[in-house]
């Protein structure tokens, strides 16, 4: 027992540990490392090849696994579907600019001339997460800072929680972590987007701090309401699905389904600067000085 | 001379483990069950520590840490400190006091796992203050993750050993 607690190898232990609860501490402090950095800048590119080619086998598999009855059965419905958009093609080219304003979030920019986007594909979703935060394949080196709010077509999807250089991690709208600042768009009744672990789990979020049961309805589309300086206002977030009483106070809080799918979500926009963001934080940061002062 | 094949056998066990990392964090490539997805790169670090020295598998539990680390963008060290230690103990353990197999596999990692995500649980889980139900998170989450984790024992037990077996110096 003696000569193991003087072996070269008990030793090489003790100096590793030492090194890595200095690492876990200087981490847990500063929020990243050069190291973070280092080993992203490995995996990072392994991770974007390796989604690619799962995405594609992905599809390719789902050609071959199917029965030729289900093949027959999609023909016929692509049929079908050929000579519906026949007789839409005629209004199509009229359609088409007015169409992708509505539906491309590139045309969001055209409302909002002050934001700025940086596209990114979901490269990674680790396993040990239990709230679906994912990672994309761009970084700090693309403009990208924490807190910066991420989207889709559809609406919000997250918020920027770390960055590397060449890599962020995205924590979704269905974490604990998040909370936004939202409004009913029907009857305006604001309120606060969060969630927990049971809400993630069924794929919904929660509208909390509502005075009455009816201050939102059912089918109602629920937006960012821009307080806070952490996204901008009119993102769509999700549909009200009910309304329920707070156990623990007053208040009431409805159910929302959020308009991204988060656990498939493949394609991203991360807004890196619009009018008015950060300003909450930084008049907090500016108070909180004042007060050291 | 340094031994070529300790050097051979030495960077598949890091391919391996890398290999892993990404399979695991890939998209959609393990498939859910009971809303988990494993994390086979720690089973394959212990694995491997069950056929190497000590050292060597203290070496392969940090890189599997430091992985699992960097996938999770928390505090860098965690799972490394952890890991690096069991790992440690694995070496030590399979040198002198266990017999290799796979049952022994099988308990050792059901144990350096049960650990591994009860620390991770407590540590990420329980002390965030915007986190509620522990219970249910441990219990819907950790545990189906555990499970999950462990059935790649088998199989990563198999591969390392044939990795351990097959390159060595034939006199070995």
């Amino acid at each position: 027992m003696k000569d193991f607690f003087h072996s070269t190898g008990f030793k090489l232990l003790l100096g590793v540990v030492f090194v890595l609860f200095g690492v876990l501490l200087y981490t847990a402090s500063a929020g990243g490392s050069a190291i973070s950095d280092l080993l992203g800048l490995v995996t990072a590119p392994m991770q974007k090849v390796s989604t690619v080619i799962s995405n594609n086998a992905a599809v390719a598999a789902e050609d071959a696994t199917r029965s030729r009855e289900q093949l027959i059965a999609e023909n016929q419905q692509l049929r079908r579907q050929i000579d519906e958009l026949h007789t839409q093609l005629i209004d199509y080219y009229q359609l088409k600019l007015e169409n992708e304003q509505f539906r491309s979030v590139l045309e969001l920019k055209n409302d909002n001339q002050d934001f700025q986007f940086v596209s990114a594909a979901v490269i990674g979703r680790d396993p040990n997460d239990v709230f679906y935060t994912f990672q994309i394949d761009k970084g700090s080196s693309a403009g990208i800072s924490v807190n910066d709010p991420v989207i889709t077509n559809s609406g919000v999807a997250g918020w920027i929680s770390s960055v590397t250089t060449s890599y962020a991690r995205v924590t979704t709208i269905l974490s604990a972590d998040t909370s936004i600042s939202a409004l009913d768009k029907v009857n305006r009744q604001t309120g606060v987007i969060s969630s927990n672990i049971e809400f993630a789990e069924q794929g919904v979020i929660k509208m909390g701090y509502l005075p009455s049961r009816d201050a939102v309805q059912e089918g109602d589309i629920v937006v960012t309401s821009g307080l806070g300086g952490l996204y901008p206002r009119n993102l769509p977030i999700g549909k009200v699905l009910e309304v329920f009483p707070e156990e623990s106070d007053v208040t009431y809080y409805a159910t929302v389904e959020p308009l991204v799918d988060v656990k498939t979500v493949r394609d991203v926009f991360v807004i890196t600067d619009f009018e008015g963001q950060g300003e909450v934080l930084d008049d907090l940061d500016a108070a909180s000085a004042g007060e050291e002062e | 001379m340094p031994d070529k094949f300790k050097i051979i056998r030495y960077f598949a066990y890091t391919v391996e483990i890398l290999v892993l990392y990404v399979v695991e964090q890939t998209p959609g490539l393990f498939p859910e069950l009971f809303g988990a997805r494993p994390v086979p790169v720690l089973t394959a670090a212990i694995a491997v520590a069950m056929f190497e020295s000590e050292t060597a598998g203290m070496a392969f539990g940090l890189l599997a840490g430091l992985l699992t680390d960097l996938g999770m963008g928390n505090t860098l060290g965690f799972h490394a400190l952890l890991a690096a230690v069991f790992c440690y103990a694995v070496g030590v353990m399979a040198k002198n006091l266990i017999q290799t197999n796979l049952l022994t596999a099988l308990l050792l990692g059901a144990g350096i796992l049960a650990f591994v995500f009860f620390f991770q649980w407590l540590f990420f889980y329980v002390f965030n203050p915007h986190n509620t139900a522990p219970w249910y998170a441990l219990t819907s989450r950790y545990f189906p993750r555990f499970v999950y984790t462990l059935a790649f024992m088998p199989i990563l037990y198999l591969f390392n050993r044939a990795f351990a077996l097959l390159i060595r110096p034939p006199a070995e």
